[in-house]
């Protein structure tokens, strides 16, 4: 008897097994089959990788010695062209003389809060794109990222919820211009409870989870069972719409109230807050643990999303138990959104348009396609923030983020579904 | 079963009486709402009586009257007013509701041809980046001209338009290059989120720079122009370009049913459904366009109506079109009264923000119900 | 009526034709069954039958006319396209559907009049269907709807019905239902092509079939001709066993029967 089931499931594994090979190679994505060529791209994408954090480090260390505020000379509100070379050499000079002091004395220096601010940005690129990457293997879906999937629209509205409704001047994050000591900071922590300490972000995860699980509710209803791309394009866009209308009111309301601190928190999460360097080191810390965390985990699974990529029952019929893994690596992908949006504010397409990057570099194997896609997010923030930085405008970031990606996606769009032989390629 | 002519026939007068309580109950409720909103003066001061406002309008008529013919009929037109305490405040109401009411019908209507060109029932012309196209042409208009962009006539509209139909241009051109030769819904929706939620970046990011004052002229010019706009003229004008445009879909009303239909199957049966598409695209851009200048954010109303039209009269295009106009301008006075009822922290919530709220809801409706349509 | 396909050759670019040297004709009161295996371009030469793609060489002719040339109203007066159901995105009525039948006859701008309400009305009846014309076209069963799309195909007034695969996806009483109605039409005089996956229903319609194989000429002429063991081989690769006999009322019944390893 036993021996007959056992029989019979081995041939259902084998049938199964069959029908994987025939799709992959039907679908023309033969990334398990053929060995050699599977080495060779891995081999490929690790010069990728290697090559991207070189970059990623010699422009952190470049950015942080020889970039001035302002080395263009001119902000976008007033034009005067007083940097010579002598100035720019003595800038330079402060500046590594003030790194080599703070790192080995640990001294204040205003380098430092330029070292924390290159971090959280770094930071910021790295999670949206890696976790759009992800979003994108695990809807199997390529139109998937955190901005079209409604999960930051969600964060905009949780945080606006919190602003509005709960935020207090008791709560730790109330002045998010404080500068404080470890010793404060210690103080801080022991006199307040987890919730209170992480009530904006909290509120914010909340209202990702919402929007994604609306977004893709809708998108599985509408295509029974698996995502329907148009139905998931369109609700993101009607959600988006929705929230944008209803955050620009209360923006509106927030900027006309006397509460200075509140308009801040609202005007910090619609354009984002890098009007200055004002990272401390305990936001550089406390966003970065969570990342830096998430992010292993996505790189860590990136074998999986390959799987679920061909399918649920091809997976399950590869032993993989698909729904665990499904739901850890949504939540792991919101939770980053989510921190990037209570910290940094709105950051659009960035997720949407570097995992297309990545795919056209490495191809198709998320165990590359993940990390790569977020060595080449947190390039692009770091460039647009030098850029930024260096014509003088920081506060823009968010804002010339959206744009360089929103133009960079539209030419790849143009470019890349033209040549596509299947919708993922 | 029917087999005779005779009894063809009395199925068909059977057809014909199939809505006509609906339509009553339609009408009645419109009726209510234009006078509700004509005679409540707002919380706190009441009502005006209807009897006064009536007086107040048919006074309204005979000035106007008064006006056109030079004075040749009613030469006294200071003494037509007197005794009436509230003219001017029913009048400027009446103003304001008959031009939203144009604007709703207008975007319900821009919501149905987009629905019926795109063969989708989550399709919205606000999705190819219209709406953001308008948001930024205010926008500009607002930084540039600063207070005096009430006094502007020719301009706003070049401006609106312009960037409107070059935004539209570019994901019509995007799309297609994208699609290639089999280009499709899919292509240019992509191509329009990424542009709506460039322009939302740029306008979210700008708001938050802008003074209180610039504010305050921002978000009134762009979300209650309807206060300022509410002249005879402007909706003259508004109706003269949305009757032009919607004069070739109300022909064609019967037809917008074929290309609802699969391209192959829509050519077999004798319409050729490209030209009548790219038509409708245009032209609902074109219409929400109209209805924007005019009325401020109202957008999602064009994806709402077309759900409730659908499920209370059937997808049949000939009746839509009309039960749309119809429902569009009742839900837009309806959502004006709501907006003057409530008051959030001593701002009026702008009526887009409302008819917002009120899509979410509706849509998650739609969608759970109507999943079977969707393949 | 009759439609005659002569020397066309047929696919999407020239030069690389996906069929080549196709001859058959349907008259009025003929079935024509399209027999062939999957992507051997049955779809390819439908579309060239129905007019919506030029043939390389070769004519299509309707009534001795050459159809290339005519306009896609004219087409839908003469032949009517009845397609693989697909549900369409709104909730449509039955008796909408079947009233665009009509469009052709209408126009781009016209509305249709009360004679075409009752033409539509009595296509419905025809089919059998006037009980379903208040309810959703997208929440009848499938039997009914392809029952449904054969009337708005009625309701064009063709000459010649073009069916695709008009069982597909139907369970077997479904199938059946179907198959007589499509019997009892061509009685009426309609002249029918339809394609099928499945012998035993050009069998079952009497009717004339044309062959598709891969790499080789069509064959054409009547069911019991051409559906024989060496042409099933020579088309599908599999052996066929063709077994006949007489049901109760003494009839000639054929079926083709497959043999397995």
């Amino acid at each position: 008897m036993s021996d007959l089931k056992d029989y019979q499931d081995k041939q259902k594994k084998k049938n199964l097994d069959a029908k994987i090979q025939l799709r992959m190679e039907m679908e023309g994505r033969n990334i398990f089959q053929d060995e050699t060529l599977r080495r060779h791209r891995m081999s490929h994408g690790g010069r990728v990788i290697v090559a991207l954090a070189i970059a990623i480090f010699v422009l952190f260390i470049l950015s942080m010695c020889f970039v001035p505020y302002g080395l263009l000379g001119f902000t976008m509100t007033d034009i005067h062209f007083d940097y010579s070379l002598a100035t720019y050499r003595d800038v330079t000079i402060t500046r590594i003389s003030g790194l080599l002091d703070y790192i080995t004395t640990g001294g204040s220096s205003t380098v430092q809060f330029v070292i924390y601010t290159h971090i959280v940005v770094i930071l910021a690129g790295m999670a949206l794109s890696a976790s759009g990457a992800a979003y994108q293997g695990v809807f199997r879906n390529p139109m998937s990222s955190p901005t079209t999937l409604g999960v930051q629209s969600g964060g905009l509205i949780g945080g606006l919820i919190f602003i509005c409704f709960f935020a207090d001047s008791d709560l730790f994050w109330y002045n998010s211009n404080m500068i404080i000591s470890a010793s404060e900071l210690i103080e801080q922590m022991n006199s307040q409870s987890i919730f209170q300490l992480c009530a904006q972000q909290l509120c914010t995860l909340a209202g990702c989870f919402a929007g994604v699980m609306l977004i893709v509710g809708i998108a599985f209803a509408a295509g029974r069972g698996k995502i329907n791309t148009v139905a998931l394009m369109l609700a993101g866009s009607v959600f988006s719409t929705v929230i944008n209308q209803i955050g620009q009111f209360i923006q509106y309301v927030v900027s006309l109230s006397e509460d200075e601190n509140k308009a801040t928190m609202v005007n910090n999460l619609l354009g984002g807050r890098f009007a200055a360097e004002d990272f401390t080191w305990y936001e550089a810390l406390l966003m970065g643990i969570p990342v830096v965390i998430c992010l292993v985990i996505i790189f860590a699974l990136g074998s999986k999303i390959n799987i679920m990529v061909f399918g649920e029952d091809e997976a399950k019929s590869m032993g993989l138990n698909v729904t665990v893994f499904r739901n850890i690596l949504i939540a792991v992908c919101t939770i980053l959104t989510a921190v990037i949006m209570s910290f940094c504010g709105q950051l659009s397409m960035l997720g949407f348009m570097m995992p297309h990057f990545a795919r056209y570099l490495v191809g198709p194997d998320f165990r590359v396609l993940t990390p790569v896609s977020a060595l080449l997010g947190g390039l692009t923030t770091l460039i647009v923030y030098d850029v930024c930085y260096m014509v003088g405008t920081t506060e823009r970031f968010n804002m010339f983020t959206g744009v360089v990606c929103g133009v960079m996606s539209i030419f790849f769009i143009i470019f890349y579904r033209r040549n596509r032989h299947a919708d993922w390629a | 079963m029917p087999t005779g002519l005779e009894e063809i026939r009395a199925l068909r007068r059977e057809d014909k009486r199939e809505h006509r309580r609906l339509w009553l109950v339609l009408w009645a409720l419109v009726a209510a709402a234009l006078a509700f909103d004509v005679c409540f003066r707002g919380w706190g001061y009441g009502f005006v009586s209807p009897l006064e406002a009536a007086k107040s309008l048919i006074a309204l008529v005979r000035v106007e009257f008064a006006a056109i013919t030079q004075g040749y009929v009613y030469t006294s037109s200071s003494e037509l007013t007197t005794g009436l305490k509230y003219y001017a405040e029913t009048v400027m109401r009446f103003r304001t509701a008959l031009l939203l009411m144009a604007g709703g019908a207008v975007l319900a209507l821009s919501g149905t041809v987009y629905q019926a060109s795109m063969r989708n029932p989550m399709a919205v012309p606000t999705m190819l980046g219209v709406s953001s196209g308008v948001n930024l042409a205010q926008l500009l208009l607002v930084l540039i001209y600063g207070t005096s962009v009430y006094s502007l006539t020719t301009t706003r509209y070049l401006y609106n338009y312009g960037i409107a139909a070059a935004i539209l241009l570019i994901v019509l051109l995007g799309g297609k290059l994208a699609g290639g030769k089999h280009a499709s819904v899919a292509d240019m929706l992509i191509v329009g989120t990424v542009i709506n939620r460039m322009i939302n970046t740029v306008v979210n990011y700008v708001r938050t720079e802008m003074d209180t004052e610039t504010l305050v002229l921002f978000q009134e010019y762009s979300e209650n122009s309807y206060n300022i706009y509410n002249q005879f003229s402007n909706l003259a004008i508004m109706c003269a370009v949305s009757l032009a445009l919607l004069l070739p879909v109300y022909l064609m009303r019967f037809s917008y049913n074929a290309i609802s239909f699969e391209d192959g199957d829509a050519s077999a049966m004798g319409v050729r459904p490209g030209a009548m598409r790219v038509y409708g695209l245009v032209a609902g851009a074109l219409l929400t366009t109209t209805a924007m200048i005019h009325c401020g954010n109202v957008g999602m109303l064009a994806l709402m109506v077309p759900h409730l039209c659908r499920y209370l009269f059937g997808a049949d295009f000939r009746k839509l079109f009309w039960s749309s106009a119809v429902c569009g301008a009742l839900l837009m006075l309806l959502s004006e009264i709501i907006q003057r009822m409530i008051v959030f922290e001593e701002y009026e919530v702008p009526i887009g923000s409302i008819i917002s709220l009120l899509t979410v809801p509706v849509l998650i409706w739609a969608m759970l119900r109507q999943r079977r349509g969707w393949e | 009526m009759k439609l005659e396909v002569k020397n066309v050759e047929c696919g999407y670019t020239a030069g690389a034709p996906v069929l080549r040297d196709v001859n058959f004709s349907v008259e009025a009161g003929e079935i024509c069954c399209l027999l062939g295996p999957n992507g051997v371009g049955k779809t390819t030469l439908f579309k060239t039958v129905l007019g919506l793609l030029k043939p390389l060489s070769g004519t299509v002719r309707m009534n001795g006319e050459d159809i290339s040339h005519w306009s896609s109203r004219r087409l839908a007066h003469s032949m009517a396209y009845v397609s693989q159901f697909h549900n369409p995105p709104f909730p449509y009525r039955v008796k909408d559907v079947v009233l665009l039948g009509r469009i052709n006859t209408v126009g781009y701008f016209g509305q249709p009049s009360e004679m075409d309400f009752e033409i539509a009305e009595a296509a419905m009846a025809d089919m059998g269907i006037t009980h379903l014309r208040d309810t959703v076209y997208t929440d009848i069963s499938g039997g009914e709807r392809q029952l449904v799309m054969i009337a708005r195909a009625l309701a064009q007034e063709p000459e010649l019905l073009v069916m695709d695969e008009p069982t597909a996806s139907l369970d077997y009483g479904n199938m059946v239902r179907v198959m007589s109605k499509i019997r009892s039409l061509r009685d009426k005089g309609f002249g029918i092509i339809m394609t099928t996956h499945s012998p035993d229903q050009a069998f079952m319609c009497e009717s004339t079939v044309a062959l598709l194989r891969r790499g080789a000429p069509l064959v054409y002429g009547f069911a019991a001709e051409v559906i024989t063991q060496e042409n099933m081989r020579s088309a599908y690769g599999v052996d066929v066993k063709i077994i006949e006999f007489f049901d109760t009322h003494n009839r000639l019944v054929r079926m083709c029967s497959p043999l397995l390893d």
